[in-house]
């Protein structure tokens, strides 16, 4: 038995999905940034998963290939992905409701406000990296 | 016109059922307190007996007033009636009407006296409907009236009638329009777009009338914008990546708000720094507008003791400002003025302020800067006059100020090309429209310049999109004084003294300003201080100076050389509207969305000189009913015309009138409540002004032709006021140096938009702001000593 579906089959896919963890980080910082700068990057805060987009990209990268960067950097930078998108969960649900009118007019702000769910869509990305860190390797036993 | 119009008895006129099940009363609940008492009393406050007019008067004025708005739902004269008693005008009559509370009585009766010349000796009200509309119809198109200008006649009824009519909710559920809208704004934006309970017209076939003459050729552009795609993109990131922490270092306004950003921080008040009035304080400013509050600002920070003399009241937008057309009438200057000469500008909304934070607290929001050609307009084109300073001294005004407003917009591509700090807001359904004729028509438009944050600044809020900009930002999005500049100004020891009217500038022997001698409470103060700074803007200032005459000024102080209150400019400010079989829904966003600089320089082609810019505006009920009153209409297809609202786009032209010396600022024999003479305005055009007017109009016309408009009408207005005590090279020219220091009291200021001796055809705001800005950095850079010999 052999070929790449077999070795997802197996569990055996780390590399692939270091690499997807890269990529995903990629576009969702490149969105983030276009979504951000539209709001005028009230907050400083708001530069940070912009600036851990290319840090998971890197990340993603060097645990495709290389083995101990998949065991180190790749977990440390997704966890800090992940971190990021629960704050900014966080973050969101509070600027829904320091809208005017708050929670009392909750489906208006949430509709017009920061996207509520946006941020964990990021931490998805963060899981995946985490997930791909514990995962075996392509070619190994 | 509407006897003819009127359709057969039986048959529903056509404006009604338009917007079936629509209830703009049940978004009550989603209203604010304040919106929702201004509002409710209307509908269904206490009617106090008429007052003001007599029982044969009040027959003739319900008449007149059925007749004008074809049988209206609502009684109407109980609210003409109090605003009348309790003198809430406009704030301005013409010079050749009486003031409006006699102007309405003796009207009336005139009408009668008309009817009692026909058979049988009949009042007003006793004729037929056909009789009355006669009557009506004759004063409309009359020249003069019972030696009345009939014209001004017919503004005073229309203007009155259609406020009332237009600021009830039933009027609102027979248009279509959404009514109050904060908290809550408008999620929604777009052609054909609405909210989940707004409810779409039900007859969009119904339009008015449908020709529409072959719009003028475009006129050419005379500014191609041009510049480099990747500069320009390098640029807006260069500008937008820039840290907020260097503006709050600056100016720390939009942190100092409460906590949600949303009113006022009373504790900025309560600690206020008070000086007593025989403290001499370094500098006193008469106004807390635009101009005043950037001064008071940038000389706190340079550790001034200042204090700042506001004739209205101190504003706290969450309290004091609701989201209704008609109760922000309270933020313009509503003392008496005289208008005359043959072109009187009507003031109120669109260009003057009242209270703390100035006109731009009601102001439209657009920030563009003034063009380089601006500044020299004598030696360029041989019109206006050339100012005594150049573009480049305002460079850099211009950028901090775009960073503390913070202003949002594309890259501009005209005059000198500059990015913007913050992204263009999206656009509704007028700047839908704009976007759409200039790119069928190949014409460059850009979304911005607005002074409203797009996403937080500081702890200013993110705009909501709510459409009331004119009427005062409740959400704190829209840049003014109030919130950009005043705060950081008390936090660094600046005292604001509201309800405080200036009279007079006073000066000591020694020729120089000792201080301002003000009313308030009823008592009169002097307040002392080293430096003075008027900031009163063009009518006000000159007012002022010319109330402080003194032995050594006997025809106005620093008006040695007849300067002060002369070139006050106004902007050519045509609006053309285009009928879309689409709903709009103009009043939904922003009304400052998009505009185009396009045509902002001198065609050498053209007999005229200077050019126009043509932005978004978004007349909200009670002034798209001007519009439609202005095409000469009335009666039911007044109402016909209103109730087509949501079908309507409409591009506001700003051209650039020139600067004349008639076109001036004198006392008028009136006083005002407090016994001060009060000002007389008179204006008048000249032929480049109507050259350049027209070309504006036609313009709009073919990029909503271009758009897809059915039916366009037109309707000339003024906006914006500058001018009044220009800035000059030399003393013979005008009133102040570039420093905006007088030539003939060496510290005394003029700090505001009256002294601009031209105005561009760019909104004025960030101007004046910048020469404050400048004007500030020169005064603090070293000309505080040695003014006055210490005693």
């Amino acid at each position: 038995m052999s070929g790449p579906l077999a070795a997802v089959r197996e569990g055996r896919f780390q590399r692939s999905l270091a690499l997807a963890t890269g990529a995903g980080s990629l576009v969702a910082a490149a969105e983030i940034y276009l979504e951000h700068d539209r709001a005028g990057f009230g907050n400083r805060m708001m530069w940070w998963p912009v600036v851990l987009g290319p840090v998971g990209a890197a990340a993603g990268v060097a645990g495709a290939v290389n083995t101990r960067a998949a065991r180190t950097l790749l977990p440390l930078a997704s966890a800090a992905i992940a971190a990021n998108g629960l704050q900014g969960f966080w973050l969101h649900v509070r600027g829904v409701a320091q809208k005017p009118g708050g929670w009392r007019m909750a489906r208006f702000n949430l509709e017009t406000g920061p996207p509520v769910f946006a941020p964990l869509l990021l931490g998805m990305v963060g899981g995946m990296g985490l997930v791909a860190a514990v995962l075996r390797r392509e070619g190994r036993p | 016109m509407s006897a003819e119009e009127r359709p057969a008895p039986g048959e529903r006129p056509p404006y009604e059922g338009r917007f079936p099940g629509y209830d703009s009363l049940a978004r009550r609940p989603h209203w604010d307190e304040v919106t929702a008492a201004v509002v409710t009393a209307r509908v269904a406050g206490p009617r106090p007996p008429l007052r003001l007019f007599a029982p044969a008067e009040e027959a003739a004025a319900r008449a007149l007033l059925d007749r004008l708005l074809d049988h209206p739902p609502v009684d109407l004269l109980p609210m003409i009636d109090a605003r009348l008693a309790e003198r809430e005008t406009d704030g301005w009559h013409y010079a050749d009407l009486p003031p409006d509370d006699r102007a309405w009585p003796e009207t009336m009766r005139a009408l009668d006296e008309d009817a009692r010349a026909l058979p049988g000796r009949p009042s007003f009200a006793e004729l037929t409907e056909r009789q009355q509309d006669g009557l009506v119809e004759e004063v409309r198109r009359a020249e003069r009236w019972h030696g009345w200008p009939a014209k001004h006649v017919w503004s005073l009824w229309t203007r009155y009638a259609c406020t009332a009519y237009y600021s009830h909710p039933a009027a609102w559920d027979e248009i279509g329009f959404g009514g109050p809208a904060f908290p809550s704004g408008y999620a929604r934006l777009g052609v054909g777009r609405r909210e989940r309970w707004e409810v779409a017209d039900a007859h969009p076939e119904r339009q008015p009338q449908a020709e529409r003459p072959d719009p003028p050729p475009l006129p050419a552009v005379t500014d191609p914008g041009r510049h480099g795609e990747a500069g320009a993109a390098l640029a807006t990131l260069r500008r937008t990546t820039r840290r907020q922490r260097s503006v709050r270092r600056r100016n720390a306004s939009a942190w100092l708000l409460p906590q949600d950003g949303l009113g006022f921080d009373r504790r900025l008040i309560e600690r206020m720094r008070r000086h007593r009035d025989e403290d001499e304080v370094d500098l006193v400013i008469v106004g807390c507008g635009a101009g005043g509050t950037v001064l008071a600002q940038r000389m706190a920070r340079a550790g001034w003791s200042v204090v700042v003399l506001e004739a209205g009241p101190f504003w706290d937008p969450l309290r004091d400002w609701s989201s209704d057309e008609y109760a922000a009438h309270q933020l313009y200057w509503t003392e008496p003025r005289v208008l005359s000469g043959s072109d009187p500008v009507p003031m109120g909304s669109n260009n003057s302020g009242r209270g703390v934070g100035g006109s731009m607290v009601h102001f439209a929001g657009y920030a563009p800067r003034f063009h380089p050609s601006d500044f020299a307009t004598r030696s360029r084109d041989g019109v206006g006059a050339d100012w005594p300073l150049t573009y480049d001294d305002l460079r850099g005004s211009y950028e901090r100020l775009e960073a503390e407003l913070p202003v949002a917009g594309q890259y501009w591509p005209w005059g000198e090309p500059h990015a913007y700090p913050h992204a263009p807001h999206p656009v509704g359904g007028n700047g839908e429209v704009f976007l759409r004729g200039a790119a069928a028509l190949g014409l460059e438009a850009r979304v911005g310049p607005v002074a409203i944050s797009n996403g937080r600044f500081g702890r200013r809020p993110h705009c909501v999109y709510r459409g009331f900009c004119l009427q005062g930002c409740k959400v704190n999005a829209k840049a003014s004084p109030l919130i950009t500049h005043l705060p950081d100004a008390l936090a660094h020891g600046v005292e604001v003294r509201a309800d405080a009217m200036a009279c007079a500038v006073e000066l000591g022997p020694d020729g120089l300003a000792r201080g301002v001698r003000y009313l308030r409470g009823g008592r009169e103060h002097l307040q002392r201080a080293r430096t003075v700074a008027v900031a009163g803007y063009a009518i006000e200032t000159p007012r002022l100076l010319l109330n402080s005459a003194n032995g050594r000024f006997p025809d106005g102080l620093c008006n040695d050389y007849d300067q002060v209150g002369r070139y006050v400019m106004v902007q050519g400010a045509p609006q053309v509207s285009g009928r879309f079989e689409q709903e709009v829904r103009a009043y939904k966003a922003p009304p400052p969305e998009v505009s185009t600089e396009a045509f902002y320089e001198t065609d050498p082609a053209k007999p005229y000189r200077r050019g126009f810019s043509v932005q978004t505006v978004s007349p909200m009920p009670i002034t798209w009913a001007e519009h439609v009153v202005a095409q000469g209409h009335w009666g039911a297809n007044l109402r016909h015309y209103l109730s087509d609202y949501v079908h309507w786009a409409t591009l506001g032209g700003l051209a650039e009138l020139l600067p004349q010396a008639d076109n001036r600022v004198t006392l008028a024999e009136e006083k005002d409540r407090h016994g001060l003479p009060v000002a007389n305005f008179s204006y008048s055009q000249c032929d480049n002004d109507r050259r350049l007017i027209a070309a504006a109009r036609g313009a709009m016309e073919t990029i909503l032709a271009a758009a897809g408009a059915g039916e366009v009408i037109a309707i000339d207005r003024y906006a914006h006021l500058v001018g009044g005590c220009r800035m000059a090279a030399r003393p013979e020219d005008g009133v102040v140096d570039r420093d905006l220091r007088s030539f003939a009291v060496p510290n005394l200021l003029i700090t505001d938009g009256s002294v601009l001796p031209t105005q561009g055809a760019a909104n004025p705001a960030l101007t004046i702001m910048a020469l404050v800005d400048r004007a500030a950095g020169v005064l603090a850079a070293g000309a505080r000593s040695g003014l006055r010999t210490p005693r």
